[in-house]
């Protein structure tokens, strides 16, 4: 009860601030960047209390760094690109404390120097469904009839698909590239933004400060980036966080079925998809590549559930 | 209003199962033989462990039931749709062809034709075998060739081979005439296609084409068909073209992955696995009760350049001698095949008639190192384009790794094989295409080695080698009657190909396997993939 | 409510009008030509001509869609390219052992969701809970192409318990259902738990805990009903779900259902085939949604006066 009280009082806050500042002719970033400074820190506050999610961020972080040093320490010519067929096959050892694969490259090297393509592609993708997808389902909702009609229907065709299936079509018109790839998942994951956005739309849409701004002579576009936008917000970077998880499983599975990052790239999918061949008598091949694509899926989880609970306290139970 | 939600969720699954079920309606029921003559239906539906011995000659002991786990899904048994081996595998078994390669001897021989005769170039004559049965009972005449012949000119896989034949004549019920619209000394090789499959007319005026397509006079009969799961075959014991099969029942299973092949036939769910994993050889031949059966392979594989790529430097002989003589074909026979491939010296397969053993280009870094560097190669980047065949990406990787330590980065595409060889046949001067890897198995004569993929005229010329000198060359050798000349001119060919002009290099002729339980006979390995299984049988133990 | 089933299931049309415009002009755009894949090494162009005309391959990708799409309004999805079957012949023949698939994974889902979200809401915030939640966290994480290599690895490499895949019997079922049910269980466990732990609070509860039903009677009898609720509506997507993954198991288990038939189309570049089964896919998938949702309001009066309006 208390935290719902706490949720509408600010609601409450958030509009009439809204209102006032459309009457004293704040700019929108000014708007937006005073509600982000006074949102960010209670968001903070909160997140901060759940152990799960505070573990996923030290260790994604973690990753991150791998990811960074990685590239420094590693060169691609001789570490991953370089063959040494006569080293084949050798089992984990304190020389290949992940064994070495078919081509007797280090697996470690590998699943290390690897951990930027799965970034790379989750976070792009993410950022390419977020931004096209938010903004079809901020106009949608905004300007509602036929075009909202228009933009649901488009977005139902593509939830319609299967995603591994549209990606494996999408990969297989447009030809194998890591651009492509991010395209590809970013296309997948569109719907999902626009109805995100849109449903966050809705309920204030028809709202008195809208309404106001429109009244004054504020353009369309300024008032859903500067007034409806904010409100969709929260929804939407929980979003975010689950999208990179899925698109990073996403792109393993189409990189597991020989569609994703070319060779000789260490994506983890692809090694996945060249071990399994090798799975009986060397399982270390698909294992490791394995468990680094499940704890950073794992990671955005965990932050996704974690941002979830402090973003919206009234889900928290 | 608790019970109602109850009823709700039994409501909402059934319901949904009905929609999803329901309307399937039966379709998952296997397709049933045509009631084929003296094919009785006990047969087929009986049960057998996969154990229990038929008596048979002497005290020898066969397994009753065979099953043969293919890697590829067979998807009809319709010889005149379909080029794929995986069904035509299964066809073999089942329907017959007037000549064809016999696999022990590698010659071309009559299936259903007894003999024949080249009365001309352009005419030949063709005796079939006496009292052949059909399936459905019928003997195989000059009528049934002809209805083939006629629904093969009308059918897009054979049209070209019956374009050929200006005037067919049935002389008798079992000679007939061919006429020719231009000479062809070969053309008893043009029967063997698979998709000219002999197929009984008198079924087709009697049953749906379906069940028609089905009878043919192999030693096996056409029994079921389920989609993605398995093709079955029952002996045909009103045979008198063959000795009926010690096997009683052919079941063709579809196991994709070759390690799922492998367990299932050391568990004894089959008894016969196409493309083992290399990995799995020495389990194979190391194992008491399971074998390897392996035979030379006559697909060259190899990396190719696009001589008519107007900007890049693959067009520079240098650079390619430098690539042939940078290349560790042992290493990458490891890397692509696990070790199961022979190293190639020439361009030509192995096994072919007037292959020359020539010496080729031999592995030398230094050399090659020394040419890239007088070429200019050293530091650039070149792009190579593949098919996502898995033994080409694994060579991919491997050239790539091989060409960093020149100083050459390959940049690698994966495609679709069909986009493959678009892009290849396409125009080479704008397909943008440098380097590539690809493969190319000669059907039959030695002209078919060079013809189609070094001729300009070849349908599958993926290095747009224009060369007069070559053509001129590969055209007077198929004219040549005296076989001590031809053998020169293919050897001259060779040489030229290898050494000087180029177009490839050839890397490897990788080892067909099988893997087979111990007992398992009469499984002939083809090197144009198409296995035999007829007269495929297990011995068993009492 | 009669009006409303109409109206969702008019809304389907242009949806799948959409989605066979879109994956027909993805798989025209995949470079490849099936045509030129299927002609004989030596085959002529104009042989290869005669073949397009043969299949209605020749012409524009437009031209091409809107014969093909002239068909398709009469519920003829056209002829397999590769391998000259009628699509929906081949799709009706393989969806079965995809529901089958489907169907056996959300059972295993519901078994191994339904103890663990309880068991985690009545032990809300003790080890149990946390050890619950980053389990069901484990199984949405996991990549399941991965745990079904795992599990091969596992039971029918090293144990050689269960068979690595094919379709031979109940046993094959096994491995594929636990692979892909284990994806679906995650997202119910979470349901499972916090529909659980609203209901315990309802005030009922607290009556009947007030009279003096013990806590595990007060569990099964009355909140446990209530709190499977949710796992229904949900349903729809579930089974959605489980299609959707069911393409990727399918290709590790070797399982010859409807998912490894569309991957192949898409690879031969068989666009009828391709598009035949993505359109027949989508159907079922939003009208088992469909059905749920009406299933669901026939009995609650209160979804179905919202429907009404």
């Amino acid at each position: 009860m208390l935290l719902l009280t706490r949720a509408s009082k600010r609601a409450i806050r958030s509009e009439v601030n809204a209102v006032e500042t459309v009457k004293r002719k704040f700019t929108a970033a000014e708007l937006q960047q005073y509600k982000k400074r006074s949102m960010f820190g209670e968001v903070w506050r909160n997140y901060k209390k759940s152990p799960s999610a505070m573990i996923g961020l030290v260790v994604l972080v973690i990753i991150i760094v791998v990811a960074i040093v990685a590239q420094f320490i590693y060169d691609y010519d001789t570490d991953i690109v370089q063959q040494n067929i006569k080293e084949r096959f050798q089992t984990p050892s304190a020389e290949h404390p992940f064994g070495t694969d078919q081509y007797g490259r280090d697996v470690l090297t590998r699943v290390l120097y690897g951990a930027k393509y799965s970034l790379a592609v989750g976070i792009v993708s993410v950022a390419i469904s977020c931004v096209l997808g938010s903004s079809l389902g901020l106009i949608a909702g905004y300007y509602g009839g036929f075009t909202e009609n228009l933009i649901l229907r488009v977005c139902e065709v593509f939830a319609g698909i299967p995603s591994v299936l549209l990606g494996i079509a999408i990969m297989s018109a447009f030809g194998q590239s890591i651009v492509v790839l991010m395209f590809a998942i970013g296309l997948v994951y569109v719907p999902m933004f626009a109805r995100t956005a849109r449903a966050a739309v809705l309920p204030v849409r028809d709202q008195e400060y809208i309404e106001a701004a429109r009244v004054s002579g504020v353009g369309d576009l300024k008032i859903i980036f500067g007034h409806v936008l904010p409100n969709a917000m929260s929804p939407i970077i929980v979003q975010v966080t689950m999208g990179v998880a899925n698109g990073i499983l996403t792109a393993s599975s189409l990189s597991f079925l020989g569609l994703g990052v070319p060779v000789p790239a260490p994506e983890w999918g692809a090694m996945l998809s060249g071990g399994r061949e090798f799975i009986r008598d060397y399982g270390y091949l698909t294992l490791f590549p394995g468990l680094a694509i499940m704890i950073t899926v794992l990671v955005f989880n965990l932050m996704g559930d974690g941002l979830r609970d402090a973003l919206d306290p009234k889900l928290k139970q | 209003m608790k019970h109602t939600k109850i009823i709700a969720l039994l409501l909402c699954i059934v319901m949904a199962a009905a929609t999803l079920l329901g309307c399937t309606g039966g379709t998952d029921t296997p397709v049933t033989t045509p009631d084929a003559g003296q094919q009785g239906g006990t047969q087929t539906n009986a049960p057998d462990g996969g154990s229990t011995g038929q008596p048979s000659t002497g005290d020898v002991k066969y397994k009753e039931e065979i099953v043969i786990a293919m890697a590829d899904e067979f998807t009809t048994i319709d010889p005149m749709e379909t080029t794929a081996e995986t069904n035509q595998i299964v066809q073999d078994c089942t329907h017959d062809l007037l000549t064809d390669t016999n696999l022990t001897t590698m010659q071309n021989e009559g299936e259903l034709v007894d003999h024949w005769e080249m009365l001309a170039p352009d005419h030949w004559r063709f005796v079939l075998k006496d009292n052949v049965t059909f399936h459905d009972g019928t003997i195989l005449n000059v009528d049934d060739v002809e209805f083939t012949f006629q629904r093969a000119a009308e059918k897009s896989t054979t049209a070209n081979y019956m374009a050929k034949i200006s005037e067919f004549i049935k002389v008798d019920d079992l000679t007939f005439e061919v006429k020719l619209l231009a000479g062809d000394v070969d053309f008893n090789y043009t029967m063997a296609a698979n998709s000219l499959a002999i197929l009984s007319k008198e079924a087709f005026e009697t049953m749906p084409e379906e069940d028609a397509i089905k009878i043919g006079t192999g030693p096996w009969v056409f029994e079921e068909f389920v989609s993605g799961d398995y093709v079955s075959l029952v002996r045909f014991e009103g045979s008198t073209l063959y000795p009926v099969p010690n096997t009683k029942r052919l079941v063709f299973r579809m196991i994709p992955e070759a390690s799922a092949r492998m367990i299932a036939l050391e568990n004894g769910e089959v008894d016969v696995i196409m493309t083992p994993n290399a990995t799995d050889y020495s389990r194979l031949t190391e194992s008491d009760d399971l074998q390897l059966i392996t035979e030379t392979g006559r697909t060259q594989n190899f990396v190719g350049f696009n001589l008519q790529n107007p900007d890049c430097i693959v067009t520079d002989p240098v650079f390619r001698q430098a690539v042939a003589y940078g290349i560790d074909k042992d290493e990458m026979v490891i890397a692509a095949w696990d070790g199961y491939a022979q190293v190639s010296t020439s361009m030509m397969c192995r096994d072919m008639g007037y292959y020359a053993d020539i010496e080729g280009i031999p592995y030398d870094p230094e050399k090659a190192q020394q040419l890239f560097d007088q070429c200019g190669a050293t530091g650039k980047t070149l792009h190579l384009v593949t098919s996502d065949a898995a033994h080409r990406t694994k060579m991919a990787e491997n050239f790539q790794a091989q060409m960093k330590k020149y100083g050459i980065t390959i940049t690698v595409e994966f495609m679709q094989n069909s986009a493959l060889t678009e892009l290849n046949t396409s125009d080479g001067t704008t397909s943008g295409v440098e380097l590539y890897i690809a493969s190319w198995t000669p059907g039959k004569n030695a002209d078919y080695m060079f013809r189609n993929p070094l001729h300009s005229t070849g349908g599958r010329n993926y290095s747009h080698l224009m060369d007069p000198e070559i053509d001129a060359l590969i055209d007077a050798a198929v004219a040549e009657t005296d076989t001590t000349k031809r053998a020169e001119m293919y050897k001259e060919l060779q040489e030229r190909i290898t050494c000087e002009i180029i177009p490839w290099v050839p890397i490897a002729q990788p080892t067909l396997t099988l893997g087979a339980a111990k007992g398992v006979t009469g499984a002939l390995l083809h090197p144009g993939l198409v296995h035999q299984f007829k007269m495929i049988e297990r011995v068993i133990e009492d | 409510m009669f009006r409303y089933i109409i109206k969702r299931i008019l809304m389907m049309i242009p949806v799948l009008l959409g989605v066979s415009f879109v994956v027909y002009y993805l798989m025209d755009l995949a470079p490849g030509d099936i045509i030129a894949q299927m002609a004989p090494q030596d085959a002529t162009p104009e042989q290869i001509e005669m073949m397009r005309e043969e299949l209605g391959m020749n012409g524009s990708v437009f031209e091409r869609y809107f014969r093909y799409l002239g068909k398709l309004v009469q519920g003829d999805l056209g002829t397999s390219l590769s391998q000259k079957r009628p699509v929906m012949e081949l799709f009706l023949e393989r969806f079965p052992v995809t529901v089958e698939l489907a169907f056996g994974s959300i059972l295993v889902a519901i078994l191994i969701s339904v103890p663990l979200g309880i068991a985690a809401a009545t032990h809300h915030r003790t080890w149990l809970d946390g050890t619950s939640m980053v389990t069901a966290m484990l199984g949405v994480s996991m990549p399941s192409f991965w745990l079904g290599l795992l599990l091969i690895m596992l039971f029918a490499l090293k144990l050689g318990w269960l068979p690595s895949g094919g379709r031979e019997g109940f046993a094959a079922l096994i491995l594929p259902a636990l692979t892909l049910g284990a994806n679906q269980a995650g997202s119910l466990t979470r349901i499972t738990r916090s529909s659980m732990l609203d209901v315990i609070r309802q005030d009922y509860l607290r009556t009947a805990r007030a009279k003096g039903v013990s806590e595990k009677q007060v569990i099964r009898k009355h909140a446990l009903k209530n709190a499977l609720i949710p796992i229904i509506t949900v349903f729809g997507s579930t089974l959605g779900g489980a299609f959707g993954g069911a393409i990727m198991i399918e290709t590790v288990f070797s399982w010859p259902g409807v998912g490894r038939l569309t991957v192949r189309a898409i690879n031969d570049r068989d666009m009828t085939l391709a598009t035949g089964c993505i359109i027949m896919f989508t159907m079922f998938m939003t009208l088992t949604i469909l059905l749920v949702d009406i299933a669901y309001a026939f009995v609650d009066p209160r979804i179905k006066a919202r429907y009404s309006k």
